[in-house]
């Protein structure tokens, strides 16, 4: 006994030695189980191939999901369309079809039904109520459920597996951190978990048998194919039985790469394993990238040579490199594509199943389904039988440049992301006339700024069909034709990036047309002046003179800036005596005097040094229209010129409450067309000549009706509404002092006017139209006191007030 | 020296005197008109009077220099204003030369001034530009041609008052051939092309003009209708018609306006034309509730004589 019980003593001594010491470490997701490790890898991975590949994979079959009232879970035949079964079901994952069982997540509890006749076979309550979704190797389903997804740190996850013909859990882990959802060949599952490691387990015993962990890359799927692991992000590896991966993108084992596609929405081409996929209506499966994987010989490709990219409706079709083939708007949004042989299958919301040819995306109806889908899951479609590859079709198909046209013209206001990935498509294409296209995509009534952004942007960096930016110049505004003045915030720059002289005719007949916006006018002189010749110094001088003493382009003294440099750049040794000359007799705008006196300065400076010297920078964006604070700060700083003309109207009217101001504002900053509410003429006498001088802030719009009130309240109302802030000493405007009832003890005058004591909020006035007093400046360019306008001859109003009575006079009665 | 020869001198003394004076006379008569001194040398010094520095007597050379009204002083103004003048002082150049009278020689380069400066940037020179082409006498087909022609463009202007101005215009210069262009205009809402319309229209376009009532505010197809009403040239029935629709139209506008015709139109010849008008008005119940067929005027229009549209 001695020897032989020392024997065994020893062996059971060391095998409780090694019992304990693995005690500490869990069958799988133990942070201490070592990863990387060859040896582990390379047997685990050994399974692959002696896999006998996916057990009793169905082919040809679409487990789908319904909306609507009543939703379904539907098995529909690929090929026919005909549906095999449907049970009542509301679907919180979408359907998979493993094997012979089909597998959805519904009310918290994970149920498989058979694929053949739809019975249930079994169902399991989930304790972790987001189902990522399973994968099944051999008789085992082993499917992943989260608490929550995004977030690591709070994460907890299980995975189980169940028999597949009974349901009965074989095993089940639980882990801190995300899992996703695995892949399964028999013999081996692959689970990604905290995006950085591949967990590989048993799938009968759930033993973890190696762990890959990526040092340099995250991991957000992992899928087994012929024999590989294939995971990662946006690079891929591909690791083999005889591979070595230490986690390093560097090797030895080294990732690929696939042309990244700028798509609409940002798809991934790979679903992450650890976002779930809805069983029910969502957004999931109407924006991707959809691509299959395929073994090349140089690595991984794209299955068929094709990948696509799905926006709700369009769907764009792009050979393996990433160039684009074609376009196609869908009548309604995909929820679920994949990549055939022939071409793109799609089901759509509405229940309709379509090929998209591979060679030029031409739609060829499979069927329809009488309902609307929520999900489907088009893994095991399978490939069309030869009989179901559409044939050739008559008509031949648009060309590509036609498609990308119609796709950005589409009024769907979601599909704006896709239409700017269209305009961006088409400006790449060589053709002259994709010019031409981007123009009139521009100036559709249905494109949106962002859109028009796009366009803009696409046309400045083209340099072919620059003829047709040409001809959009000579086009003008016209009220009674109702045609749109050409878009000369996106051509002048194209043009100019062109150095498209053949447009300078054009440019000075834009430059001489009064319906130009003046906010456009700098930018037009600019390019008459930097594409042109010793030709352009005459109209620009015309300009010059016509203007030098107008308050027409008062507002946008930068024309005045690039005329000039023009002259002098053009104009040769006489430019700078023909800018004098327009100053000769004083009656030019201080502007332009300005301008003059900078550009012909320093004398020791040349001319032509001095046009090329850095025009001065750029004034700020102007805004879009003239905000309601703009037109109360104007009216502000004329309080006490008003306020005579209020008083009058006060004394005739004590319980006026309110005066209304309306006029239009141009986008140059003058009005016109003012009207008063209460229509007093001694008010509106009053104020039209004072209001009428004022000029507003300028802004985008060609013009804008602009709105004011002038608040009156009662005597008390004035106390209450005196600032508390005020600084004690009575300071700032008149009213401030006239009104005991505006100071106050503690804050002082308030820095405010008087009528927005009583009111925060400002003046309006009714529409009456009046001209804008002219203003005299000569013979110092200072102003001289403002000329009353003189009185338009007015018509003679017959007895019945008749506002159409004509002028009758000379010319009339001889021309009768 | 016998006596004869002192008798002679006294007989032909007044003659000797009397010369001078008829020849300072004759050349006075041969004198321009207007021309304070005649000839080249006024002109020049109302050219230099408009460069000086006092406003007041810029304005009165450009007054006097469009009182001479020749070809010259057009071609100074001309100038002047190429030139480049401050807001007022084109303004009011522009004034001048629309109330002007000129004589038939100073008419092709007024023209082409005004039909420049109706392409200026500021809306008011335009109307003021349009005003002095509407007060340029007819002077042959060529000229007429370019007039219309600079009211025609003028009519699809982005200034509400410049397109009113053009459209007024085009009818009181008998433009018929810028009918098609009224009818758009109307329909675009320019209310002056209505009376334009009324100017010109013949029995075609008047049915053109009757398928807007409805469309168009009322007062705008009134306005057009008083017109055609006036007209001589148009037959008795084509103005029974109107009468009679406006009748299906009803309203106290349409009230207001026939009464109103009645009272103003000219009715020798016809008798029947009258009457139609007055019984019309009279079956045009204005009272509250009892008002036919409503057609709404225009925003913000005031029906004559103190009555509302409501």
């Amino acid at each position: 006994m001695g020897a032989r019980g020392a024997i065994a003593g020893l062996v059971l001594t060391l095998l409780s030695l090694a019992a304990g010491c693995g005690a500490g470490i869990k069958a799988a997701f133990d942070t201490r189980f070592p990863d990387n490790a060859p040896k582990k890898t390379r047997v685990a991975l050994a399974r692959l191939a002696e896999a006998e590949g996916r057990a009793g994979v169905e082919a040809g079959v679409i487990p789908m999901t319904t909306a609507g009232v009543k939703p379904e879970l539907l098995l529909v035949e690929g090929q026919s369309g005909q549906v095999r079964w449907r049970r009542a079901l509301l679907a919180d994952s979408r359907p998979q079809l493993l094997g012979d069982l089909v597998v959805v997540s519904a009310g918290g509890r994970l149920e498989a039904f058979d694929a053949e006749s739809g019975l249930t076979r079994f169902g399991h309550d989930l304790t972790h109520p987001i189902w990522l979704g399973a994968a099944r190797a051999g008789d085992v389903v082993v499917g992943v459920g989260t608490t929550r997804t995004g977030s690591a740190a709070e994460t907890r996850s299980q995975i189980i597996a169940l028999d597949a013909r009974d349901g009965r859990l074989l095993w089940s882990h639980q882990a801190d951190g995300a899992m996703g959802r695995p892949a399964a060949q028999a013999g081996l599952v692959a689970v990604p978990w905290q995006r950085q490691s591949v967990v590989l387990l048993d799938p009968q015993s759930g033993r973890e048998l190696a762990r890959l962990r990526s040092r340099d890359d995250g991991i957000e799927w992992v899928q087994l194919r012929d024999g590989k692991l294939l995971f990662g992000d946006g690079r891929i590896y591909v690791v083999g039985a005889g591979d070595t991966y230490r986690g390093l993108r560097s090797g030895p084992v080294t990732p690929l790469s696939r042309p990244a596609l700028e798509l609409p929405g940002a798809p991934r081409g790979e679903h992450s394993a650890y976002q779930p996929r809805p069983g029910a209506p969502s957004a999931h499966g109407r924006v991707d990238h959809v691509v299959g994987l395929e073994q090349a010989t140089a690595g991984v490709a794209s299955a068929h040579g094709r990948q696509y990219g799905l926006f709700y409706r369009h769907v764009f079709g792009f050979d393996a490199a990433g160039k684009l083939l074609w376009a196609r708007a869908l009548q309604h949004d995909a929820v679920a594509a994949r990549s055939l042989g022939a071409g793109l299958l799609v089901v759509t919301a509405t229940g309709e199943v379509l090929l998209l040819a591979a060679a030029d995306g031409r739609i060829q109806p499979r069927f329809a389904l009488a309902t609307s889908i929520a999900s489907a899951n088009l893994e095991h479609a399978g490939e069309l039988s030869p009989d179901g590859v559409p044939t050739a079709a008559t008509a031949p198909s648009p060309e590509l440049q036609v498609m990308l046209r119609t796709l950005a013209l589409d009024t769907d206001a979601r599909t704006v992301p896709a239409r700017r990935f269209s305009v961006r498509m088409l400006s790449a294409l060589p053709e002259p006339s994709a010019t031409r296209d981007l123009l009139q995509i521009y100036e559709h009534p249905s494109s949106p700024p962002e859109l028009d952004d796009a366009v803009a942007a696409a046309v400045r960096e083209r340099t072919a069909g620059s003829i047709h930016l040409v001809e959009a110049l000579d086009r003008r505004y016209d009220f009674i034709q109702d045609t749109r003045p050409p878009p000369l915030p996106m051509l002048v720059p194209a043009l100019l990036n062109a150095q498209e002289r053949r447009a300078v005719p054009l440019l000075i007949e834009r430059m001489n047309d009064h319906e130009t916006p003046l906010s456009n006018l700098p930018a037009v002189v600019r390019a008459v002046r930097e594409l042109g010749d010793a030709s352009v110094v005459e109209p620009l001088m015309a300009l010059l003179r016509s203007y030098r003493a107008d308050s027409a382009l008062a507002q946008v003294p930068e024309v005045f800036d690039e005329a000039a440099r023009g002259v002098l750049q053009h104009g040769g040794e006489s430019g700078p005596e023909l800018l004098r000359s327009l100053l000769d007799d004083g009656r030019a705008s201080r502007a332009l005097g300005d301008t003059v006196a900078r550009l012909l300065a320093p004398a020791d400076r040349s001319p032509v040094q001095r046009a090329d010297a850095p025009p001065p920078p750029p004034p700020a964006p102007l805004p879009a229209t003239l905000a309601g604070d703009a037109i109360a700060r104007v009216f502000d700083e004329h309080a006490a010129q008003l306020k005579p003309c209020i008083d009058g109207l006060l004394a005739r009217s004590p319980k006026l409450a309110q005066i209304r101001l309306a006029f239009i504002a141009e986008g140059d900053g003058s009005i016109h067309a003012l009207s008063f509410l209460p229509d007093d003429p001694e008010l509106v006498a009053c104020m039209v000549p004072q209001i009428s001088a004022y000029r507003f802030p300028r802004f985008r719009e060609a013009r804008t009706v602009a709105r004011h009130v002038i608040r009156i309240g009662p005597e008390t109302r004035r106390v209450q509404n005196v600032a508390r802030s005020a600084p004690a000493t009575p300071t700032g405007p008149w009213w401030q002092a006239h009104v005991s009832a505006g100071f106050d003890r503690e804050g002082g005058f308030s820095a405010r006017p008087w009528w927005q004591l009583q009111s925060p909020l400002g003046p309006v006035i009714d529409p009456v139209a009046t001209p804008a007093p002219a203003i005299e400046r000569f013979p110092d360019g200072a102003p001289a006191e403002p000329a009353a306008v003189p009185p338009e001859p007015q018509p003679t109003a017959p007895a019945g007030d008749a506002w159409w009575q004509p002028v009758e006079d000379a010319a009339t009665n001889s021309a009768q | 020296m016998s006596e004869r020869g002192p008798r002679a001198l006294r007989w032909m003394l007044p003659w000797l005197l009397l010369l001078p004076l008829g020849l300072i006379a004759g050349r006075a008569r041969a004198a321009p008109r207007g021309g304070a001194g005649g000839g080249v040398g006024s002109v020049a010094a109302l050219q230099a009077q408009l460069q000086g520095s006092d406003p007041q007597a810029v304005r009165a050379a450009i007054d006097g220099l469009v009182a001479r009204a020749d070809a010259r002083a057009v071609a100074v103004l001309d100038a002047f204003l190429l030139q480049g003048q401050p807001d007022a002082l084109s303004e009011h150049t522009l004034r001048a030369l629309a109330a002007a009278k000129r004589p038939d020689r100073a008419l092709p380069p007024a023209r082409a001034l005004l039909q420049r400066m109706a392409r200026h940037r500021r809306a008011a020179v335009r109307q003021l530009a349009l005003d002095g082409l509407l007060a340029m006498p007819r002077q042959g087909t060529e000229a007429e041609a370019a007039i219309e022609a600079a009211l025609a463009f003028a009519v699809g202007d982005s200034d509400a008052g410049v397109r009113g101005r053009a459209a007024r215009g085009l009818g009181l210069r008998g433009a018929r051939a810028q009918l098609p262009l009224l009818f758009r205009a109307l329909d675009r809402g320019v209310r002056e092309a209505a009376p334009a319309i009324g100017r010109l229209a013949d029995a075609a376009a008047t049915a053109g003009f009757h398928e807007r009532l409805g469309r168009s505010p009322i007062d705008v197809m009134l306005s057009g209708y008083e017109q055609l009403l006036l007209r001589a040239d148009l037959d008795e029935p084509l103005k029974l018609d109107i009468v009679a629709r406006l009748g299906e139209v009803a309203g106290p506008s349409v009230k207001i306006f026939l009464e109103r015709m009645a009272r103003t139109l000219d009715f020798r010849g016809t008798r029947d034309l009258r009457h139609a008008v007055v019984q019309t008005a009279r079956r045009i119940d204005d009272r509250p509730g009892h008002q036919g067929k409503r057609i709404e005027l225009s925003p913000g229009r005031k029906v004559p004589s103190g009555r509302t549209e409501p």
